[in-house]
């Protein structure tokens, strides 16, 4: 749904990133379609279904490692999403200097300067984030954007997430930290073994007994439905 | 005409089997494609060339032994540090080639050379007359996988060989010595490309450039699919079976080469890992 | 001080590095007349255009080729023949030449697009060895073993050769340097840091790839037709694996990625297989042992780590190199 917060959560090696990879292009479905805005892009290449407004972050981080923090950004400046949307004239940096102030890497400016390599892990993942928000895309998807942080990290990129929402982006979240992901969230999705198994409110899904059987077995299930 | 197609066939399939296995061995292992591998095979049987003062036998053993040798210390030095860096590790093999390459030519001469056979006679098979050397080319060959298999299948360190290919950090976490399983593989690749060289090279000339038959058997490796050794073992009879076919109905020289090269361009295109192998496009 | 004034001599105070070489080497012929020193420095510059070639491809788009003679041999070939056959001189072959490099360079493409690094190596490394091939089997057109020859040289004159190579080399240096410094170099090195987070930039890759071999199609096509018509000779011997190693060594010795290092870099190369030139036969066996000394203890080549002293960071996105000088000339006055 547009405008949405969704939560995508199952046990490890339910599928979880791989439909992300298949939604955005980089894996090919063996059956079945994917549709975006009305126009099916089962095999379209990832750039492409970027520049439709589709983008998505990486659950292990994949930054540019030998270019600076601001020119991991300005890469998708260039793309042609963003290029059409660009005014007239304007500073080819102001884009990338906007968004990297969106997930708050900038107020320190050194942080600019940076190779993609030498950043932290959690200002790895909020570039990762602002690399997608330079084509000002429609829907983001958030692969684990809390794997590995500490919690002063989890608490900025709760933020930063918030505000995206607030701001209006559909944001569809993949993670595994309960906490964090159920504070923002107004709806998630279940899925274990490929298949979706539940879809529903955060408590709903809580109470769910398939849901609690799919992490904790057969009687953990029972025991916490 | 068939019945020589097959038997030539079927030996320059052996060369191919063992020459690929060796290289596939190491890039399933090692991760790195050693370009140096048929300078390997041909250093080999110039060592043998030399060593022929003592006697055909003693020049086999000391020669195959020093490829080994060299094929450890080459790993040691050069390609060991580099492994994580897989584009200079590559260059770094070719450098060793056409080193090996210049070295050769230096000390042995740019002519012709060769060395004899380990049998000689014929024999006549399906009535064609084969050179018996050739049948123990082949028979030899057939050896040598069937050993390698049974190694990798059935000995412990065959199967820690497996499972440094399949995944060299979770091999390392339950225990398994990674570096002496790449030092081992490096020295059966030698001990394959050595062995190659004994039985093999009596049957060409000896030239400076042999190395490059590394080029010849590129298309085996693509189309069996690289780091699978089952794939080298078909695809190496396979294209040995087109080339011979093709030289023997269209026409020999460079034409044969020139179709097995059009087979792995559309290998390449059409299904780029190969009949067997691992990816050899990027990730998704 | 006015700002285009400050501007200006911010520029020049920048470039003073490549200001000097350039400099010196066209000021070179004040001081030698000597045609054998000269030719040499001429090999150097068509090696510097060649070995930029490669780098921009591998260093800076990371698409490592071990066949860069491929568009440098068929570049070759094509202006001997345009030269041999329809006498066509050599301001005019030479380009065209360029040209068919970018030909080549859009088909090596292909396969590049399917293959993992060292895949695509192993395909290039092959490939110059099929068009000898078929240069070889039909020696009507292509001369086949002894090759083409008698094309007209560049200029009778070497020290006007001289001039011709080294601006050739300049310009070719400066030219891909600008572009590593654009939008489009940024984008090149993208796809080689990671390929897939380019992609999901929403930066169309494949396109790139395929610029990327123009480019480097072209400037391999330009120095292989120079070199035609400087030794007036062209056979299938340049297709040989040793050729596309100049490039590479070149490059690698002044620095991968770094462009201007191919210069430096190319010099060096052909100052060793000069040096070399009474032992004939080490050549190829020195340049390749030192290349492995290269790669194993200096990775970084010989140009970087020099100017890593001075902090160079080599190849920055213009708009960011200006971004930084206001952001720290804001907080340092």
């Amino acid at each position: 749904m547009e405008g949405e917060i969704l939560g995508l959560i199952g046990p490890n090696g339910a599928g979880k990133t791989t439909l992300f990879n298949i939604i955005t292009g980089f894996l090919k479905p063996d059956s079945g379609n994917v549709f975006f805005k009305g126009k099916k892009i089962t095999k379209w290449k990832p750039h492409r279904i970027a520049n439709m407004g589709l983008t998505r972050t990486w659950q292990q981080t994949k930054p540019f490692k030998r270019l600076l923090a601001i020119e991991n950004v300005a890469v998708g400046y260039y793309s042609d999403r963003a290029r059409s949307r660009r005014k007239d004239h304007e500073d080819p940096l102001s884009k990338p200097l906007e968004v990297l102030r969106r997930v708050n890497l900038v107020p320190p400016e050194s942080n600019l300067f940076k190779l993609g390599g030498e950043l932290s892990h959690g200002q790895t993942k909020r570039l990762d984030i602002a690399r997608a928000l330079v084509l000002e895309p429609d829907v983001l998807l958030l692969d684990e954007p809390f794997g590995g942080l500490g919690n002063i990290e989890m608490t900025i990129m709760t933020d930063v997430i918030q505000r995206l929402h607030e701001e209006g982006l559909t944001i569809v979240i993949i993670e595994h930290k309960m906490r964090e992901l159920m504070k923002l969230v107004q709806r998630a999705v279940v899925m274990h073994f490929g298949e979706k198994i539940a879809d529903g409110t955060p408590r709903e899904i809580a109470a769910n007994q398939r849901v609690c059987e799919a992490y904790l077995g057969r009687e953990g299930g029972k025991l916490f439905a | 005409m068939i019945e020589e197609i097959v038997i030539s066939a079927l030996i320059l399939g052996g060369l191919y089997a063992l020459l690929s296995l060796g290289f596939s061995l190491i890039t399933g292992v090692a991760r790195i494609m050693n370009f140096a591998h048929g300078a390997f095979y041909m250093l080999a049987a110039y060592l043998i060339y030399s060593a022929l003062s003592w006697g055909q036998g003693p020049a086999i053993i000391v020669s195959v032994a020093l490829i080994i040798v060299i094929s450890l210390v080459v790993y040691k030095l050069l390609v060991g540090p580099l492994r994580e860096k897989e584009a200079e590790a590559a260059l770094v093999t070719l450098a060793l080639a056409l080193i090996i390459q210049e070295g050769v030519k230096l000390i042995w001469g740019p002519d012709y050379k060769s060395i004899p056979y380990v049998i000689t006679g014929y024999v006549t098979i399906m009535g064609v007359r084969v050179v018996t050397q050739k049948l123990v080319a082949l028979f030899a060959s057939i050896v040598c996988v069937a050993g390698l298999f049974l190694f990798i299948r059935f000995t412990k360190s065959g199967k820690a060989t497996r499972a440094v290919t399949q995944n060299i950090e979770v091999a390392r976490l339950v225990g398994i010595n990674v570096s002496t399983v790449l030092m081992v593989t490096m020295a059966i690749s030698g001990l394959l490309a050595g062995l190659a060289a004994v039985f093999f090279a009596p049957l060409s000339v000896l030239s400076p450039t042999e190395w490059t038959v590394l080029f010849q058997f590129f298309p085996v490796i693509v189309l069996g699919g690289l780091g699978s050794l089952k794939g080298s073992m078909i695809a190496s009879f396979l294209i040995a079976f087109i080339e011979k076919t093709v030289e023997f109905t269209i026409g020999g020289g460079f034409l044969m080469q020139t179709v097995t090269f059009v087979i792995m361009l559309v290998v390449l295109l059409v299904k780029p890992t190969g009949l067997f192998g691992k990816p050899v496009m990027r990730e998704r | 001080m006015t700002t285009s004034q400050s501007v200006l001599t911010q520029n020049l105070a920048e470039h003073k590095y490549a200001l000097a070489v350039s400099i010196i080497l066209l000021v070179i012929p004040v001081f030698t007349r000597d045609y054998y020193i000269l030719s040499v420095l001429v090999f150097a510059n068509i090696y510097a255009i060649f070995g930029a070639s490669w780098d921009i491809l591998g260093g800076i788009t990371g698409i490592f080729s071990f066949g860069q003679v491929l568009f440098f041999g068929v570049a070759a070939y094509m202006s001997a023949g345009l030269n041999l056959f329809f006498g066509l001189p050599p301001i005019v072959t030479i380009p065209v030449g360029g040209a068919f490099g970018v030909l080549v360079g859009l088909v090596a493409a292909i396969p590049s697009l399917r293959l993992k690094g060292p895949y695509f190596a192993i395909i290039s490394l092959v490939f110059p060895g099929i068009l000898a091939g078929v240069i070889y089997m039909y020696p009507a057109i292509t001369g086949g073993d002894a090759g083409l020859y008698g094309l007209t040289p560049i200029s009778a004159d070497i020290i006007v050769t001289y001039y011709a190579s080294t601006i050739l080399a300049l310009a070719s240096i400066l030219l891909l340097v600008r572009l590593v410094s654009s939008r489009i170099g940024l984008i090149f090195k993208s796809i080689r840091d990671d390929e897939d987070t380019a992609e999901a930039s929403g930066i169309n890759t494949t396109r790139y790839k395929f610029l990327s071999f123009a480019i480097s199609g072209f400037f391999a096509g330009i120095a292989g037709g120079f070199q035609a018509h400087q030794l007036m000779s062209i056979s299938p011997f340049v297709f040989n694996t040793s050729y596309s190693f100049t490039a590479i060594l070149s490059a690698s010795l002044g620095g991968v990625g770094t462009i201007f290092g191919s210069l430096a870099g190319a010099y060096l190369t052909a100052f060793l297989n000069e040096s070399l030139r009474s032992l004939v036969q080490f050549r190829v066996l020195i340049s390749a042992i030192v290349m492995i000394l290269v790669f194993r203890f200096l990775p970084e080549g010989l140009i970087r780590r020099i100017t890593r002293r001075y902090n160079f960071r080599f190849g920055t996105w213009s708009a960011v190199k200006k971004l930084k000088r206001e952001k720290i000339d804001a907080t340092n006055s």
